[in-house]
């Protein structure tokens, strides 16, 4: 146990070195001086919401889901103790709708990722739909299959190779303006948030127990 | 619309703050969360209303929801012993039984008891934060019930009062005088508080005399 809380401040530090550099390279990055109505007749995207929080804004996106970042860290540092035993939900109609509110939420989550440059949506709003839908999984299929699925799928290792993969991809971003990276950002953004939403969600309910 | 919603909102807000029970203030929160998806949209602003549907709406009633429970029951690890918690078929009894029940009676909690084999695996998980509280054969450390007599014997073991045998009398080397006691990861100061009460009124002596003579 000792060894993954220090695995974690590591990644804590490894996150605010980060912020400090991508701040540091930030006059370099702002080489042109283009408004936000330019970016936004550039791209021609129909959500000018999201062109603005994923091109001219990028910075404050970034450093928000940093943010979450460390708050994740925080919750699971905390924790340091084992589980408590917990009962599941043993209602049958009720898990049962549970599993099917879950697959068709996820479903919708995808696409509010995918189309997230055209309509209402994007990243953030979507990681939390596949979040919701997460939970309802937990609800459903009971604590150990819960488990099982976060451990074999190693969701708190993919969060932080996801948040990576989000500074790199905004790095490249300035430097080489795409009308297309908007579409990868919101999916990173949309696989990112639905990690911590789980690393979230695993850490209270075992520790907490389900309701 | 929008001042009709305007309204509604800062009304309900007003209202979950005065609300006395918390479930009800948590519902009240979640019908605030809707009204403000609802002017959000009248806003055209559908993106942040998804987003707060999502957060505001479901997941942090959720959350809302077991943290409010979380804490509403004490966990009790024992090895059950005779007079400080026997075990029954009918179920448990006992000083500390009584003591801790009425604890939680009388502080809203409620109690639930796991059985164990021996002392280590107490302390253990007592120490894991698997329980909350440890009862039985704990002495010296933790909060002070009635006093007791530790037998150190040839073999270097050592022997609570409550759990000497005859041929185990025979080989005493050494006596210490300490207290038997529940020690408490959570609701430490409540329970002092809660004795010290007790105590006072006279009942605590009730319930030693009732099962120490």
């Amino acid at each position: 146990m000792k060894s993954s809380i220090s695995t974690h401040v590591k990644f804590a530090a490894l996150i605010i070195t980060s912020a400090l550099v991508f701040s540091a390279v930030l006059p370099w990055l702002h080489t042109s001086d283009r408004t936000a109505l330019d970016i936004l007749k550039e791209t021609g995207y129909s959500n000018t919401t999201a062109t603005i929080y994923l091109k001219s804004r990028m910075l404050d996106t970034v450093f928000e889901v940093l943010v979450f970042s460390l708050v994740i860290i925080g919750l699971s540092t905390h924790h340091k103790s084992k589980g408590r035993y917990h009962e599941d939900i043993k209602d049958d109609v009720f898990t049962n709708i549970a599993k099917i509110a879950s697959f068709f939420l996820m479903i919708a989550s995808l696409y509010l990722a995918l189309t997230g440059h055209l309509f209402p949506g994007g990243g953030f709003t979507a990681g939390v739909t596949g979040g919701t839908a997460i939970l309802l999984m937990a609800i459903s299929s009971g604590f150990d299959k819960f488990e099982s699925n976060f451990k074999r799928l190693k969701v708190d290792v993919l969060e932080k190779i996801l948040i990576s993969a989000i500074i790199i991809s905004s790095l490249i971003e300035f430097r080489l303006p795409s009308q297309r990276f908007i579409i990868l950002q919101n999916v990173l953004i949309y696989f990112k948030v639905m990690a911590g939403t789980w690393i979230v969600l695993y850490n209270l309910i075992k520790y907490r127990g389900i309701v | 619309m929008r001042e009709i919603l305007g309204i509604g909102m800062v009304t309900i807000a007003l209202a979950t703050l005065f609300q006395k029970s918390v479930l009800r203030a948590v519902m009240l929160r979640l019908v605030l969360s809707i009204l403000a998806v609802a002017l959000y949209t009248v806003y055209m602003a559908p993106d942040v209303g998804l987003a707060e549907a999502m957060i505001g709406a479901l997941l942090m009633t959720y959350v809302y929801m077991l943290l409010i429970k979380s804490p509403r029951s004490i966990i009790v690890g024992v090895v059950p012993l005779k007079i400080l918690f026997e075990k029954h078929p009918w179920g448990f009894d006992g000083i500390e039984y009584v003591l801790l029940e009425r604890f939680a009676k009388s502080h809203g909690y409620s109690l639930e008891i796991i059985e164990y084999e021996n002392e280590s695996d107490l302390l253990e998980s007592l120490k894991n934060g698997e329980i909350d509280a440890a009862c039985g054969p704990v002495h010296t450390q933790g909060i002070q019930i009635i006093p007791t007599k530790i037998f150190v014997l040839e073999d270097g073991h050592e022997k609570d009062f409550l759990r000497m045998s005859e041929e185990d009398s025979k080989r005493i080397v050494n006596v210490k005088e300490t207290f038997y006691t529940i020690l408490m990861s959570e609701h430490v100061e409540e329970f002092q508080d809660f004795l010290e009460n007790l105590k006072r009124s006279g009942e605590f002596d009730e319930i030693i005399y009732k099962y120490a003579r």
